[in-house]
């Protein structure tokens, strides 16, 4: 796999890139945000890990110009994943916040790139998830975190109710947006459940 | 810091309030003892000349003569400019005082001694002073001083117009009322602008610590995360060994401090996350993740939430406000507690209500930062739970209340 990996500090962008190239993938790095400007215009990578906080460009106007390319982005955050990031129209693909360990990144970056490549598209009642395109009813786009919620509900598997914490919210205002009659609910001794007959 | 300055401002309010009642009370009570003095001194002085005074008798061109010559005819003297020929004391002052005096037998049978008044008739003052036959001294009809005394078997009664002479003291007390009123004002006014510049510091040391607390926490992220990596390449080369484990286990540690500023400075330096928020489905989630612990703890939990609750609200924070919430409560519940969340009107409240042993003296401390109350499983809290509430709802323009009652705790917040 082809990773541009982005960060200012220079520590951060050696380290990584070694642990993701003994996970087999060839790195190419940037330190500022019109370094990861021009390498993406001038090659095609297979995903881009880029901080939140970038000099030069700022995070923005990086995504806009990655999700016209249709790369997916793994952002690095500074803070927390707040529903600003989630419900702008421009997002990555998938958000890790620091301090984390090695393998949460390269798992992580597995999981974008398996999902990327999958043909999948779930549906309940009047929303329709396509998870490849990191889509919600083919109109709104949604994280890989996102994307793991509703496919938990969808398929109604085990939910880790604490890690979907602010993805339940976000999702919701998606559908609210969508104007659509589903909505997530939670159900006491029950958990998280999709409902319809939401007005 | 607001909520500081305007605490401020009222106590000290209060304080220049009590002080201005207290001067203004004093003048004006001074100013009209020293009135009801100084027309005593007048009664007095028509007493001792039996009823009038000197200069009031009729008299024969003989005696006009003495009168003219004769000091005493005056009450004041013979004076001129001066202090001692102001007030009751001046020689003008048995022309200038508007009076009468009636005397009665035993009988009630009256006798004018002198009228020199046009307020009343003869008549009319003949009543009024049968009236107050009986008294010794004091105000009648407000502006009136009376004196009641007795010459012989008669009984005399003496009422002088103190009006003119009341009208200053009248002026002093409304001059005290509109500027003490006004006073309020400006110093309420000064206050508020003042307390801004004396909180200032305050509110900079405060905004300086919580920035502080924000740039250790976000510059530590960054290193822990290139720790954990090259720890993790060096075990890949060499193998792990005690030294890497000793990394790992002290940047776990770190690890876990950081992620607590975090939770400490959430609204230290970082801005609410608006959006439409499902309250009562973060309200359940809070509780019923704890559900199983208040099992364990035979702790009879009772909630009421009704659904549907939308808000807009940064929904992170108030999922780790009730989580706090629902912490705080099972550490400090006897044997029951209940949480009830309702909409009334545009009001939404949250009770939350628990058996205690907390004393009612210490239920302002709940919600101060790094304040540790004792709870019945003899364990103590981290003492954030609480402060950490009322800084999220406070930030939503909310308010939270609690009090101790029959050895019931109650948390309300009000939204």
């Amino acid at each position: 796999m082809k990773i541009l990996l982005a960060d200012p500090d220079r520590d951060f962008v050696w380290s990584y890139r070694e642990i993701l190239e003994q996970s087999g993938n060839e790195v190419t790095t940037a330190y500022d945000g019109a370094q990861v400007i021009n390498k993406a215009f001038t090659d095609k990578y297979d995903q881009v890990i880029m901080s939140s906080e970038m000099p030069r460009v700022n995070r923005r106007e990086i995504l806009q110009m990655l999700n016209s390319e249709k790369c997916p982005v793994i952002l690095l955050m500074t803070g927390r994943v707040n529903s600003d990031i989630l419900l702008d129209e421009v997002l990555a693909n998938a958000h890790i916040s620091f301090p984390f360990f090695p393998g949460e990144l390269t798992r992580l970056s597995d999981e974008v790139l398996k999902k990327k490549n999958e043909k999948q598209k779930l549906s309940f009642a009047d929303i329709e998830l396509d998870v490849g395109g990191y889509m919600l009813c083919g109109k709104l786009r949604v994280t890989n975190e996102e994307i793991d919620v509703l496919s938990a509900l969808i398929n109604k598997t085990e939910l880790d109710s604490k890690r979907a914490g602010p993805y339940i919210g976000s999702l919701n205002n998606k559908l609210e947006r969508l104007n659509k009659k589903t909505r997530i609910r939670y159900v006491m001794k029950e958990g998280y459940r999709l409902v319809t007959d939401y007005e | 810091m607001n909520k500081v300055v305007r605490k401020f401002a009222f106590f000290a309010e209060f304080a220049v309030f009590i002080l201005l009642a207290v001067l203004l009370s004093v003048i004006n009570m001074v100013n009209f003892a020293m009135a009801s003095d100084d027309a005593d001194f007048i009664t007095q002085k028509i007493a001792q000349d039996k009823g009038m005074f000197g200069a009031d008798r009729e008299r024969t061109p003989t005696e006009m003569q003495q009168f003219d010559q004769d000091e005493n005819f005056r009450p004041g003297g013979r004076k001129f400019g001066g202090f001692e020929a102001m007030g009751p004391g001046s020689p003008e002052m048995s022309s200038s005082i508007r009076y009468f005096t009636y005397a009665f037998d035993k009988d009630g049978n009256a006798q004018k001694i002198v009228f020199k008044m046009s307020a009343v008739t003869e008549d009319e003052a003949q009543e009024w002073a049968k009236g107050l036959v009986g008294n010794t001294v004091g105000w009648t009809n407000v502006n009136y001083r009376y004196r009641v005394y007795k010459i012989g078997d008669l009984t005399y009664v003496t009422v002088i117009d103190q009006g003119r002479e009341l009208l200053p003291s009248y002026r002093i007390l409304l001059i005290s009322v509109a500027g003490g009123a006004a006073m309020l004002i400006l110093s309420m006014i000064i206050l508020l602008m003042v307390g801004k510049r004396i909180f200032k510091p305050i509110e900079e040391a405060d905004r300086r610590q919580k920035k502080f607390i924000s740039n250790v926490e976000h510059d530590f992220r960054l290193p822990l995360t290139v720790i954990n990596a090259n720890t993790e390449l060096i075990e890949k080369r060499n193998g792990p060994s005690e030294n890497t484990n000793i990394i790992n286990r002290q940047v776990g540690k770190m690890t876990a401090i950081v992620k607590d500023m975090a939770s400490f400075s959430v609204l230290g330096e970082e801005k609410l996350s608006i959006s439409k928020i499902n309250l009562s489905d973060i309200m359940m989630r809070a509780i019923d993740s704890r559900s199983a612990e208040f099992e364990e703890n035979n702790i009879e939990l009772s909630v009421d939430i009704e659904p549907e609750i939308v808000i807009e609200g940064d929904g992170e924070a108030f999922k780790k406000a009730f989580e706090e919430l629902a912490d705080n409560t099972l550490k400090y519940s006897l044997s029951k507690a209940a949480f009830r969340l309702v909409r009334q009107k545009n009001r939404i409240t949250l009770t939350q209500e628990n058996d205690s042993e907390l004393p009612s003296g210490q239920v302002d401390q709940v919600f101060d930062r790094f304040t540790t109350l004792k709870n019945s499983k003899g364990k103590n809290s981290i003492g954030l739970g609480l402060s950490y509430v009322k800084q999220i709802i406070t930030a939503h323009n909310g308010r939270v209340t609690a009090k101790v009652t029959d050895g019931k705790f109650i948390l309300n917040i009000y939204l």
